[in-house]
């Protein structure tokens, strides 16, 4: 992932003064790793809700201070509590359940022999990671992907530092081994499938 | 994955993993042994993908459209930065009845046609805003050329299947007007004379209008010509401008992080925005600045 690093600064200034091509800079370093987190805990409405943060972003920027990680990690507010809403407002419209596609929450949890199959890509890895238990998956998410350091993920998710970096290590322990044991099982049950489809 | 034992210094936590620090090292990028754990890292931290930045142009064109309609969020900072957010207002003739006694200019009392209250600009960008996306994707969808997340943005903005002509340019009236039920027009289509003519502006002013679209051709009828499209554009008023209505100004406005929310607020009161005070997840991170 590309960061701005030292010319985040300036690149920030020059987008909340009005210039389109400083804020693309800015989007194309923080969009990826917004979309790959809300791929992770909103599933299909993943494109929905980054776009929607980025317009409430759009019109919050003059007040945003901070870092590149601060910034990354204030869009990730702004689409937690879009993504409150969202979920609130359709639990109160339950007929609507099966029709909003706001509503996939998480994305399907697919099958973790299925996916570890697959060569290891990011699109692989994020739907590894969405194997985990949610708000685990979340936890990981913001401190790999989105690259919070521990005190900022605990704070976003309102859980202590201590028990973030716990649940970090343990769900990325969890998906090493499943894919530590998928290199080993992967001649057998290639073998099965292929006989399978034979 | 090889065994290793802990560097000289490293001693975990009674209740923490053993091998916590092989994990903190393999987030760091420093000396973690290559393996299933540094190879999923790599993979969830690879460079973006194309089609992780394919809607580029669309938020960028949002942006313009959010510049242009007089939304500076610039114009904010400037504010912030001299603590003085009323400075304009007072520097204009006739305030000095106000300024004796002490109190601030009311936006309320500027000239109609330049809204620099942060509250009614604000309403009025994002409504052109939303406007702009919606309508947007309704001349899009009708050229088939729509991508789809934006697509459903617009859908689930006006709550309406862009292939609806009827309630999504009802929706799409309701919303650019700002709550005001009185204005909604029944036309099918985007009608460009109604209160749709502001998106529908808005959109061509920021190109997002194909010369082959309905959304285009009911704009040329409206304006009587694609050539007097500019002209009759100079003609509709932004929501806001005439008359500030407060009931539908974001009241949240400092909250940065909802700062947009907003763009709820010209919706029917069946699609309820919701109050943020019920919202536990409020919470902050500590490194962004709030104001």
């Amino acid at each position: 992932m590309t960061e701005l690093g030292p010319q985040f600064p300036a690149v920030l200034t020059a987008a909340t003064g009005g210039d389109v091509d400083a804020f693309a800079r800015l989007w194309r370093a923080a969009h990826p790793p917004l979309v790959r987190y809300l791929r992770v805990v909103a599933g299909d409405a993943a494109e929905d809700v980054a776009s929607e943060t980025w317009l409430k972003a759009i019109h919050a920027l003059g007040s945003f201070r901070g870092d590149e990680s601060g910034f990354r990690g204030w869009l990730v507010t702004i689409a937690r509590n879009h993504l409150h809403d969202l979920r609130r407002r359709s639990a109160r419209r339950p007929e609507s359940l099966t029709a909003d596609p706001a509503l996939g929450h998480v994305m399907a949890e697919p099958d973790v022999a299925e996916v570890v199959l697959e060569r290891l890509d990011t699109d692989r890895a994020l739907r590894l990671v969405a194997t985990l238990p949610p708000a685990q998956a979340e936890m990981v998410i913001l401190r790999v992907v989105v690259g919070l350091d521990v005190a900022d993920v605990a704070s976003i998710v309102g859980r202590k530092p201590g028990a973030v970096r716990v649940a970090v290590h343990r769900g990325l322990r969890r998906l090493a081994e499943q894919l530590g044991d998928a290199a080993t099982v992967t001649p057998v049950v290639e073998q099965t499938l292929g006989r399978r489809d034979a | 994955m090889p065994e290793i034992t802990p560097p000289a210094g490293v001693n975990p936590l009674p209740d923490e993993p053993s091998d916590l620090w092989l994990v903190e090292r393999a987030l760091a990028g420093t000396g973690a042994p290559e393996g299933p754990l540094t190879e999923l890292i790599s993979a969830l931290r690879a460079p973006a993908q194309p089609s992780e930045l394919a809607g580029e142009r669309d938020i960028l064109a949002a942006f313009t459209a959010a510049q242009s309609s007089g939304i500076p969020t610039h114009r904010r900072a400037e504010h912030r930065a001299d603590g003085r957010p009323d400075r304009k207002a007072d520097r204009r003739g006739g305030r000095q009845a106000d300024r004796r006694a002490g109190r601030r200019a009311r936006p309320a009392t500027r000239p109609a046609g330049r809204p620099t209250g942060r509250h009614v600009s604000k309403a009025a960008a994002i409504a052109a805003v939303v406007a702009t996306i919606a309508l947007g994707s309704t001349a899009a969808a009708y050229t088939g050329s729509l991508p789809g997340a934006l697509q459903e943005i617009a859908h689930r903005t006006i709550h309406a299947p862009a292939s609806d002509n009827a309630s999504s340019s009802a929706s799409v009236a309701a919303t650019t007007d700002a709550g005001s039920p009185a204005a909604a027009t029944t036309a099918v289509g985007p009608d460009a004379t109604g209160t749709a003519a502001l998106g529908l502006c808005t959109a061509q002013a920021a190109g997002g209008l194909a010369p082959t679209s309905t959304a285009y051709a009911e704009l040329v009828e409206a304006a009587g010509g694609a050539d007097k499209i500019e002209a009759y554009c100079a003609t509709v008023s932004t929501p806001g401008s005439s008359t500030a209505r407060p009931s539908t100004v974001p009241t949240t406005v400092p909250s940065t992080a909802e700062g947009g929310n907003g763009g709820n607020g010209g919706k029917p009161s069946t699609h309820p925005t919701g109050k943020r005070d019920d919202n536990p997840s409020t919470q902050r991170p500590t490194t962004p600045a709030h104001p």
